[in-house]
């Protein structure tokens, strides 16, 4: 499972991940939390390549991540963003089946049939025709989940999937990751909803200012923080 | 009215002008086909480091130089040159010749190739780095994001300005009259030199090169709304 090593980096100037060392338990989900700007996406995009840290390591599977293991990595590890980022010259149905087609190679039958049955597990099976900007931003982020479930990664990686949502879609999303969080995958989840982190979570990784200050199980976490900044953060949200 | 617009002396030109329209046509068409091949190789080959600096000064070059320059060098002055530089490196004897048209299409294809790259330079850049980066962490290669996702869209976003460059094409293609190229053009400079008219033949030709314009326009905008109302 994903490992980080000493893991750093910078913008220009900017440090926004110091030293993050964690190692990532397989089947569990661990939700990243801290304020805006604490280095949580960054950490989060390091692991897939989609930043190149400046310095320290990233495993998956005791394979060094690199540009020449990415590949292998990508296979094995799918990607939920804040902003959809569905392929909008491509119907609902492309978007889920396009990735099957040229990196896992299968045929079109093949494909569709497993993009019809991700696209029905997220409620979506009257849009498969659909363009995605006709889409609302529920509809629009449940179909970039039946994106990456339709690969069937081991590694699900959310990147504030709600936070670009009006308020009446976060739950229709959250429901379809509650799903997936009881199927067996590994989550790694960033995100600004407490309730739901408190639900589903199993651990903690509390971020301040580009570090991880606290690792904990979720209980532990909401009832006793021992940081300052996690006592003060959450203060400020609960 | 007759000697406004002289209709009886200029009708029976009127076949052989219009057949000037096939060849306006044919090397703005074939100028557009290269255009858009090159266009794309030198979007891609601006990419690289090295090829990138010199895609940059090709485009330069072309965009920074009259047409009418570049057609009078490709047709006049690069066959004499080429065989002058291959017999004294080589001591080969080529005997380069171009034809007005290929010299004509050549120079208006790679012309507006320097123009094209621009405007799919501008569409690429107007592609959703969002989409680029869900398809790099499906695994998705960079060839064919490139392919599948990056030009399809600039392609949409840039479809207005690629119908712009194809009217400029037709219109700037006037200037092969200077070759000698038979286009509608130089049929009215021959029609003049024969009738001494110039007011007719001129505007036959100008109503013949506005209603091509008009067409193309008209179709450009039907696609623009087609590509639009599918994808919403």
């Amino acid at each position: 499972m994903f490992r980080v090593d000493k893991l750093s980096k910078a913008f220009g100037d900017t440090t926004v991940l110091k030293d993050a060392t964690y190692t990532f338990v397989p089947g569990r989900t661990v939700v990243i939390i801290g304020q805006s700007g604490s280095g949580k996406s960054t950490l989060l995009r390091c692991l897939n390549g989609l930043e190149t840290p400046t310095s320290g390591h990233v495993y998956y599977q005791d394979m060094r991540v690199s540009p020449k293991t990415l590949p292998k990595v990508r296979k094995q590890v799918g990607m939920v963003f804040q902003g959809f980022n569905l392929f909008s010259n491509m119907t609902v149905m492309d978007n889920v089946t396009y990735a099957l087609k040229v990196v896992r190679k299968l045929d079109k039958a093949t494909s569709e049939t497993r993009a019809k049955r991700t696209l029905e597990q997220v409620g979506l099976a009257d849009k498969f025709d659909a363009w995605p900007q006709t889409l609302s931003g529920g509809q629009k982020q449940r179909v970039a989940i039946a994106r990456c479930l339709a690969m069937e990664p081991e590694v699900f990686l959310f990147d504030e999937p709600t936070s670009a949502l009006d308020p009446e879609m976060v739950n229709e999303v959250l429901d379809v990751m509650r799903t997936i969080t009881r199927q067996g995958f590994t989550n790694i989840i960033v995100t600004h909803e407490m309730g739901f982190a408190r639900e589903v979570a199993d651990d903690i990784l509390f971020m301040s200012q580009g570090k991880i200050i606290e690792i904990a199980d979720k209980t532990t976490f909401f009832t006793q923080p021992k940081s300052t900044e996690a006592k003060q953060f959450l203060l400020k949200i609960l | 009215m007759d000697t406004l617009f002289n209709y009886q002396a200029i009708r029976q030109w009127l076949p052989y002008i219009a057949r000037g329209l096939s060849i306006t046509l044919t090397v703005a068409f074939s100028a557009a086909a290269i255009g858009l091949i090159v266009g794309i190789l030198i979007n891609v080959l601006s990419r690289r480091k090295f090829l990138g600096k010199l895609a940059f000064m090709y485009v330069d070059i072309f965009r920074g130089t009259p047409v009418i320059l570049q057609l009078s060098l490709i047709y006049y002055a690069l066959p004499r040159t080429l065989s002058l530089l291959l017999s004294e490196a080589f001591g080969w004897s080529v005997d380069f010749r171009l034809t007005a048209f290929s010299a004509a299409v050549i120079t208006f294809g790679l012309n507006s190739s320097a123009y094209v790259s621009e405007i799919i330079r501008s569409g690429v850049h107007s592609v959703d780095k969002g989409e680029i980066e869900a398809a790099t962490a499906l695994g998705v290669s960079k060839f064919h994001i490139y392919k599948d996702i990056i030009l399809p869209i600039a392609f949409k976003n840039a479809f207005p300005a690629m119908m712009n460059e194809m009217i400029t094409l037709v219109k700037e293609s006037s200037i092969v009259s200077l070759i000698g190229l038979q286009d509608l053009m130089r049929r009215q400079q021959i029609v003049t030199a024969q009738t001494y008219m110039y007011f007719e033949p001129l505007i036959v030709v100008g109503i013949i090169y506005y209603a091509i314009v008009k067409v193309l326009a008209f179709s450009g905008k039907r696609i623009e709304m087609r590509l639009h109302h599918v994808q919403g």
